[in-house]
């Protein structure tokens, strides 16, 4: 049976804080750079209950049994987790904290926090009545993937791979569209080619730009877009959000044209295929800039 | 400290399985290495797998394998159900790196290509050494079975309760990945189903699987005891079986 929910009327939340050291918190964000398989996070907000605006939203009788509930579920895997439920007090204003191991998280994640039902309550029509009836909902969305991981870049043989000794590196877009973005495109570099590893690392090391990085990022921009427009008709609306479909649809969105132009030029003329795309990767601010 | 394993890029996976689709396990019995020249490591997080750690886990495999029947015929749900544990316990993997396909493709292609080949003689199933869905893939599937179907508070898998699944039982199981993603739920509907059928269960989960994912939507299942998800959850069989029943001719 449909029930009767509250709203932040009811119930205010603070803002997501993050523990940086010893009892010393920021602002969490939406995205963490730093975060790997190794970080344990520990984050807190606090959390307040009108209980009379509550009770007369919901219809929940005063003095029932609420709890708070705290969980969080990955958007890749779907697996969740949760801190043990905390009942609600009379006088309700806390702080709400939830430790998120590593391990056991990672990629996108919905935290939830949530107010629920503690126990059956059997109340006026419209009153939720099961235990677990969730009353109040709120969820954030947090992206806990390495700058690293984002886009990964690796070093490696190219003969011993089987691909040309003489090329320099490969955009390998994965064949599977559904495969989360964050880690899913990944360029590979031949380790023959000295200068253009040597300017990866410096990169790394935060040292200026290089122009063979320019190139490489213009290169890798046009990779990307030739595989949007070559897989268009698998690119479809209900991709989930975050996988690798959906970034080459929203790719394709911001292009002059969209993808239907740029395969209309493919099937044309080659050269002005080519030519486009180098032109619409530079639109989009990647590789050289022409003034 | 979690442990990173070799992944295999897309590319590299594809051109692989064009060499060793449709082989027998002896045809590829030397074709197992440790390592791959493309391989690649999630850049941090971990301690890398060396080449020795992967000797060591191909020799899992293979060991179980045989006790099972491998290089020839044999019994291979029961290799499954015994190497899944085998796999959580050795690869130590954290959440999000179990979710990489590249990895999983690294085990088939590169690791224990012959193996793959044994346990899927006879079939077509791309999907089985290249990971596309986990819960198709040769290795993928059995270790996220071991991991949802251990209890995170005793860290005990529940094996008796995977034994008695079918294959097909678990497919439907895991296909609803949002009842799969909460390990209570999935173990207590599991439960819950065997309890209430030892035959066709494909009806049954079927059923019993929409009405717990309706439930999930308005219910917090994270919020309620392990007995108050038990007690749900058998509720919603007890429907579900009521209900295929009224359907049955």
């Amino acid at each position: 049976m449909p029930y009767l929910t509250a709203d932040g009327t009811a119930v205010a939340l603070g803002p997501w804080e993050l523990e940086t050291a010893a009892d010393e918190w920021r602002g969490l964000g939406t995205y963490l750079p730093d975060w790997d398989y190794n970080t344990t996070l520990r984050i807190r907000r606090g959390a307040r209950i009108d209980l009379a605006t509550f009770a007369a939203q919901t219809r929940i009788a005063p003095g029932t049994p609420l709890r708070w509930s705290l969980s969080w579920r990955s958007v890749d895997t779907y697996v969740s987790g949760a801190m043990p439920p905390v009942p609600v007090d009379a006088s309700d204003d806390r702080t709400l904290e939830a430790e998120l191991r590593g391990e056991q998280v990672g990629g996108r994640i919905e935290l939830y926090c949530r107010v629920v039902l503690g126990e059956r309550h059997d109340g006026p029509v419209g009153a939720a009545s099961d235990p677990g009836s969730i009353l109040f909902e709120d969820r954030t969305t947090l992206t806990l993937v390495g700058e690293a991981a984002r886009f990964p870049v690796a070093v490696i043989d190219f003969h011993a791979a089987g691909y040309d000794k003489d090329a320099s590196f490969v955009v390998d877009v994965p064949e599977d569209l559904a495969t989360p973005v964050h880690g899913g495109l990944l360029l590979l570099v031949n380790e023959r080619d000295r200068a253009l590893v040597g300017a990866i690392e410096r990169r790394r090391v935060g040292r200026d730009a290089d122009p063979l990085l320019q190139q490489l990022e213009e290169d890798t921009a046009v990779a990307v877009l030739r595989s949007a427009v070559e897989r268009s008709d698998e690119l479809r609306a209900e991709q989930a959000d975050a996988t690798v479909g959906a970034a080459l649809r929203e790719l394709g969105r911001q292009v002059h044209g969209g993808l239907k132009r740029l395969s209309a030029l493919r099937s044309e003329s080659p050269a002005r295929f080519h030519t486009a795309l180098v032109g619409e990767a530079r639109r989009l601010g990647l590789g050289r800039q022409l003034s | 400290m979690t442990t990173l394993w070799p992944h295999l890029p897309d590319t590299v996976a594809t051109e692989i399985y064009d060499h060793v689709a449709g082989r027998t396990a002896a045809q590829l019995d030397h074709v197992w290495k440790h390592r791959h020249p493309a391989q690649i490591y999630t850049a941090t997080g971990g301690t890398r797998a060396d080449g020795r750690r992967v000797r060591e886990l191909r020799d899992v495999i293979v060991s179980t394998a045989r006790q099972h029947g491998f290089p020839n015929g044999g019994t291979k749900i029961a290799f499954d159900r015994e190497l899944a544990p085998k796999l959580l316990a050795e690869m130590d993997l954290a959440l999000a790196e179990a979710s990489d396909r590249r990895l999983w493709n690294f085990l088939t292609l590169v690791v224990a290509p012959d193996v793959t080949a044994w346990r899927w003689a006879g079939s077509s199933n791309r999907e089985r050494w290249i990971c596309r869905d986990p819960t198709r893939h040769m290795f993928s599937r059995l270790w996220w079975h071991a991991y949802l179907f251990t209890d995170p508070s005793t860290g005990r898998i529940e094996g008796e309760v995977l034994d008695r699944l079918t294959e097909a039982d678990l497919n439907q199981l895991f296909e609803r990945r949002r009842i799969a993603g909460n390990r209570r739920v999935l173990r207590s509907l599991a439960r819950a189903v065997l309890d209430v059928s030892d035959a066709s269960r494909r009806p049954l989960i079927r059923d019993a699987a929409k009405r717990v994912l309706r439930r999930m939507a308005v219910i917090d299942f994270h919020a309620l005891t392990d007995g108050e998800v038990e007690h749900e959850v058998a509720r919603l069989v007890d429907e579900a079986s009521r209900a295929v029943a009224a359907e049955s001719p």
